[in-house]
């Protein structure tokens, strides 16, 4: 079974580089990509910062998500109720080496949050952001100068595979 | 990418640690489990393994062992008996002598007092737990090793040393304390996956291994954070950690299992020990807040303050906890009275 699981992946992987072949314009650097792939030859051509900046790009909209909902601000841009929280006074950083940062379309008014009624969700959604904006930190550190920009949500992801 | 190389060597350093010995070669130790069919793993050994004399076999049969004694005790909670005959018998085509330990059950019961959806949560987690059991005898096959003697009675003298005041801390005996019993396990169950995904050989992730070990630690992170959440909110519905006792049972047990994770590697934020206070710099513990205002946040994650990172206890801590014992040398105690049924019995640091 991890057998065909695997095989699974490997398709959607080496689709997505199909993908990535026909839009071009990003290059990953240090990766020649043949324009006949193999799964086999796919599988030398991605990196761990490619998997790591995949996982950035989740995060990004993770963050997002609570920080608008506990604050009613964007990671980058925190208001004082989410320093108060422990947010990084400068904000969390959006730029990156890959893709330009996108922006936030946010539904509805979202500069007061959500109108939480209890304390037990409200600070369950305060704990939440602060600590997927954790996470954005930790992985634009492990990256370094490979990290990947924020997205434009609902347009695609910065991966290299809108 | 230094950053990454430092964590992966971070990680590798661990490896070196649970072997025992410094100064050995990660690769060395990767042995596949389809390389393994020798009788060494399948009773407790009393000295600690040295370098390259475990496999994949032992790191899922360590994980076995635990899965055993979460799936007993959920499973008196939820109904009130233990894991059925067949999910430890002997499994087909297992060599040697195979001795089935057998189960203090002390005050074990179903949980009293509980409504549907707390009787729904209880019989949930038991059923998840006994699959996870299933499931490495599965994946284990022959090599699966038998469930040790497991001692639920040992919920009330940890108690006593956590410092639990009140009745006697019996886990049974009410959803709260079902609560406070769970929160013992789970925090201990996600650590412990944690800290032997290094230990899975470079053909043991290509086998799946660790994406099932991973899928494990999901499980009982889910766990965790319910048990962390109803404990927390029923504090903060009471108006006061004093009105609703639980909340400061739990955070006892978090400052014990703090004092017993002995040893110094493995932290993920440090190398000078982990076994600190709940919430210190060098501790793998984080301690339930009470929030009393809605911007304040709550600690239903245990994680690293720094990078919200999950904590990761090496199969030498996860001893010291599950035997009860900051002993270095220990093969038994605690919720084991005659050890795990593992190359890793013995606490080595």
């Amino acid at each position: 079974m991890p057998k065909q699981e695997t095989e699974i992946l490997d398709d959607v992987i080496v689709r997505n580089r199909r993908k990535m072949l026909t839009i071009g314009g990003i290059a990953l650097a240090g990766f020649m990509l043949p324009t006949v792939l193999s799964k086999r030859a796919y599988a030398a051509s991605y990196s761990d910062s490619d998997i790591l900046n995949f996982a950035l790009n989740l995060e990004f909209l993770e963050a997002n998500y609570y920080y608008l909902s506990a604050f009613g601000c964007t990671i980058d841009k925190p208001n004082a109720a989410a320093i108060a929280a422990g947010a990084p006074s400068g904000g969390i950083p959006i730029t990156g080496s890959v893709g330009t940062p996108g922006t936030v379309s946010a539904m509805g008014s979202s500069s007061t949050g959500t109108p939480f009624t209890t304390i037990q969700v409200s600070s369950y959604a305060v704990e939440t952001a602060i600590e997927e904006g954790k996470h954005v930190l930790f992985l634009q550190s492990a990256l370094g100068s490979s990290a990947a920009a924020a997205p434009t949500w609902c347009t695609g992801y910065n991966c290299a595979d809108p | 990418m230094d950053k990454l190389k430092e964590i992966i060597e971070k990680t590798l350093s661990r490896r070196k640690f649970i072997a025992g010995a410094g100064g050995v070669a990660a690769a060395s130790m990767a042995v596949g489990l389809t390389g393994c069919g020798g009788s060494s793993h399948h009773s407790p050994v009393t000295t600690p393994p040295t370098s390259g004399k475990f496999t994949d076999t032992d790191v899922l049969n360590f994980a076995l062992n635990l899965e055993y004694l979460e799936a007993q005790f959920y499973l008196y909670a939820a109904t009130g008996k233990g894991l059925s005959s067949a999910d430890t018998a002997a499994p087909s085509g297992y060599t040697g002598s195979y001795t089935e330990g057998t189960v203090t059950a002390g005050s074990a019961a179903m949980v009293a007092g509980t409504n549907t959806q707390q009787q729904d949560i209880i019989n949930e987690i038991a059923y998840e737990e006994q699959e996870h059991v299933r499931f490495l005898r599965s994946a284990l096959g022959s090599s699966a090793v038998p469930m040790p003697s497991i001692d639920l009675s040992f919920f009330g003298p940890l108690a006593t040393t956590a410092g639990i005041t009140g009745p006697t801390f019996n886990p049974f005996s009410s959803f709260d304390y079902f609560l406070v019993g769970a929160f013992i396990f789970e925090d201990v169950g996600v650590t412990a996956y944690a800290g032997a995904a290094p230990l899975i050989s470079a053909a043991g992730v290509t086998a799946g291994y660790l994406t099932a070990a991973s899928g494990i630690l999901a499980v009982e992170a889910y766990h965790a954070a319910y048990i962390r959440t109803a404990i927390t909110a029923n504090a903060i519905a009471a108006g006061s950690a004093s009105a609703y006792p639980y909340f400061t049972a739990a955070n006892q047990v978090a400052a014990l299992r703090a004092t017993l994770t002995v040893g110094n590697s493995g932290a993920p934020s440090t190398a000078t020990g982990n076994n600190g206070a709940p919430g210190s710099s060098s501790s793998v513990e984080t301690a339930l807040t009470l929030p009393t205002s809605k911007t304040q946040a709550s600690a239903i994650v245990a994680a690293d303050p720094t990078n919200a990172v999950g904590f990761a206890r090496n199969v030498n801590q996860v001893l010291h906890v599950v035997y009860g014992s900051p002993t270095v040398g220990a093969a038994k105690g605690g919720f084991f009275p005659n050890g795990v049924s593992s190359i890793f019995a013995t606490t080595t640091a």
